[in-house]
């Protein structure tokens, strides 16, 4: 039903038949929709240069919370590695009961409001959670500490890896694997020697997207983790901290985070350039 | 078809969780009428529950009225303002934020102050930390939360550090290892409540009207002694580009007036209006007890078994002339400052240097009477140790007159040394006229 509504607009749009009335509303809209995208960088770019932004910024808060920033998306993207891979590949490969209703829940963190992810870990995971006491009692208590904020951004972005993954392992043609098997390949050479291989841009993609994620993690973090600089103060939270001070400083700080998620950005979609368009 | 079942039990929860909430806000507040007026406030976050209340009244008594609140750190608030975002009222929670809103061109009228409020010190109600003095809070290893910086209850708490800092009891070392037990600097301070309520936080400081029903049980409060503490002051004011500029003066005239500043003292903020004092002064009623009273917030009786057990004693060594014998004699006593502090005075803070202008009139049952000027006892001016004292020379003080000596020992003359205090008040002197 769906492809049938869209070779049918396709036929429309590239045929002669358009009105140009209709071809002038599209491109308006259009030309709207891109300004409302791109322009709140440009003029965070903007002001920031005009302003010299980098003059008055706190150097040494910028720093460190950018080196805050890097050590826990690193942690995150290595831990988001070590359990997402084996999860996406259950849910790729494995048949079980309730498998597409988990498989929902594992990406609700996805559209979940990052407020609402705080609340569930703190009620969950912190001093009066629900595993408080338990965590407690082994000497580890979660929240205001540097591990709070790794965990906090593991639970937002790791579905989005989780999701590519699974795409990736699903798109390794079983033929291949078979053809592997039947040459004598064990399960662990097959996996590393063929699916991994095959599956490795989607996976790479993925994690590039779910680092740039738990790269702007915020609300979770500052409810989880709290803000505080050196410790749980990452970029974003750095800059709600500063921007009623020094609009100048968090412009600026804003600016380098911009780079870092365009940067994160190029790297997914030349990983993916052949199943996106260019 | 598997989908389906569990899109439709996705949809059966979110319904069951919609309908007390749809139920709550249909009978919560009625929809205002259309057409009628309204009116945008930017006010501080701890004036959150008091700014509500109010609100509903004014708009029982302006029917029609609707009102729309943006509550948050004052500082976040001005930062909002100075970008151009709309609001016809701004309450913030110190004069510096005020200040720095009138900076930004937003302000059109000249600011009041329409309440006072106080620092207190928060920690969860079973305790976790075991904290009963604000000694206990630089105790390594409590979890401490405060405002982030510019904040106004974060700047209230550096004046706090500083007063400490500058104690001997403190010192420098108490400053150093309170700021080593931070854990987080909260955006505004019902984040910093909320945290401690939740129980994740050990302690933190707020203002007394934080502590609302909704998170009274949670937590405990411990007074800050007013030697540390400072009064917050609340100004207000109507933005320079208001659309409704007469309709938000009626607001604040509103709260400015009597049932407005009801609604505030009931959420725990300490009322704008100073009370006039009566031109005279009432003994205490018991014998061997003095009051504390006149411009203060926290009236005291006094008693020798209360100085004892709720203050610091200590003791002078002092030698003055009674007529032309010199008398030598050891006092024991609480310092006059403690004491004051105890009653929170309350000053005018819009008034430059207000308390200098105040004074103490100490006054013996037998009706004698003597003046101790606020600046004679305050640590920052003359910060002489005033005593009222309990025991002379060891033995419990046997005048006639009661049991309570005042006793100032850099004083050549014993003349005031009030024997049997029965009340200090505090007064201020009258205001200058044209």
């Amino acid at each position: 039903m769906l492809r049938l509504r869209r070779s049918k607009t396709a036929a429309v749009d590239g045929g002669a038949r358009t009105l140009p009335l209709a071809r002038w509303l599209i491109g308006a809209l259009a030309a709207l929709a891109l300004a409302f995208l791109i322009l709140p960088i440009f003029g965070l770019i903007g002001v920031a240069v005009s302003s010299q932004a980098w003059d008055e910024a706190p150097a040494l808060a910028i720093v460190q919370a950018i080196v805050l920033s890097f050590a826990t998306t690193s942690i995150t993207a290595l831990v988001t590695v070590i359990l997402g891979t084996p999860l996406a590949y259950v849910f790729a490969r494995w048949r079980f009961p309730l498998r597409r209703l988990l498989n929902i829940l594992i990406e609700l963190p996805i559209v979940l409001p990052p407020a609402v992810a705080g609340l569930g870990l703190l009620v969950t995971l912190g001093r009066r959670g629900v595993f408080g006491g338990e965590l407690y009692a082994l000497g580890i208590s979660l929240p205001f500490t540097t591990a709070a904020v790794v965990v906090a951004q593991t639970f937002v972005s790791a579905p989005f890896y989780v999701r590519s993954a699974q795409v990736g392992f699903q798109g390794v043609p079983r033929e291949i694997e078979d053809a592997a098997r039947v040459d004598g390949a064990s399960s662990f050479t097959l996996f590393r020697r063929i699916t991994l291989p095959l599956a490795s841009r989607s996976l790479i993609a993925g994690l590039v997207l779910s680092w740039a994620r738990a790269l702007g993690e915020f609300g979770a973090t500052v409810l989880f983790a709290g803000s505080l600089q050196g410790r749980t103060q990452t970029m974003p939270l750095l800059i709600y901290n500063i921007f009623d001070s020094d609009i100048n400083a968090a412009v600026w700080a804003g600016v380098i985070l911009v780079g870092m998620a365009l940067l994160a950005l190029l790297i997914s979609m030349w990983l993916r350039r052949d199943d996106t368009l260019t | 078809m598997k989908f389906k079942r569990i899109l439709g039990f996705l949809l059966v929860v979110l319904a069951i969780g919609l309908v007390p909430a749809a139920a709550q806000s249909s009978t919560a507040t009625p929809e205002a009428s259309s057409g009628g007026q309204s009116l945008t406030i930017f006010a501080a976050s701890s004036l959150t529950d008091a700014f509500n209340e109010i609100a509903t009244n004014f708009k029982a008594a302006n029917p029609g009225t609707d009102i729309t609140f943006n509550y948050g750190g004052s500082s976040t608030l001005v930062a909002q303002l100075s970008q151009g975002a709309p609001a016809d009222i701004f309450a913030s929670a110190n004069n510096t934020q005020m200040a720095a809103a009138q900076k930004a061109g937003r302000i059109g009228g000249t600011p009041v102050t329409f309440a006072k409020n106080r620092l207190v010190l928060i920690v969860p109600a079973d305790n976790p930390a075991h904290i009963q003095t604000l000694h206990d809070v630089a105790n390594s290893g409590v979890k401490l939360v405060v405002a982030a910086q510019g904040v106004p209850v974060r700047d209230y708490t550096e004046t706090m550090l500083k007063a400490l800092a500058a104690d001997s009891t403190y010192g420098d070392a108490y400053v150093t290892a309170f700021r080593a037990n931070i854990v987080s600097e909260e955006a505004n301070v019902r984040d910093v409540s909320a945290k401690v309520a939740l129980g994740e936080a050990d302690a933190g400081f707020v203002y007394r009207t934080d502590v609302t029903p909704d998170i009274a049980s949670k937590v405990m409060v411990i007074q800050i002694p007013d030697l540390y503490n400072t009064i917050a002051t609340y100004p207000i004011a109507v933005t320079n580009d208001s659309a409704n500029a007469a309709l938000a003066q009626k607001f604040i005239d509103y709260i400015m007036s009597d049932d407005g500043q009801k609604v505030l003292t009931s959420w725990n903020f300490i009322t704008y209006v100073i009370p006039p004092q009566p031109a005279t002064v009432t003994l205490s009623a018991t014998a061997g007890s003095a009051t504390v009273d006149g411009q203060v917030l926290n009236p005291l009786t006094l008693t020798v078994d209360s100085l004892k057990s709720d203050f610091t004693s200590v003791t002078e060594n002092v030698s003055f002339l009674s007529g032309t014998d010199t008398t030598t004699a050891s006092f024991t006593g609480v310092p006059l400052w403690a004491i004051m502090s105890a009653a929170e005075p309350n000053f005018n803070a819009d008034v430059k240097n207000d308390k200098l202008s105040t004074y103490l009139v100490v006054t013996g049952t037998d009706g004698y009477q003597a003046v101790i000027a606020w600046g004679e006892i305050d640590p920052d001016f003359t910060g002489e140790q005033i005593l009222v004292a309990y025991e002379e020379n060891g033995q419990p003080i046997t005048d006639a007159q009661g049991p309570i000596r005042l006793v100032v020992p850099s004083d050549k003359h014993g003349g005031r040394y009030v024997s049997g205090v029965s009340d200090i008040s505090l007064r201020d002197a009258p205001s200058a006229q044209k």
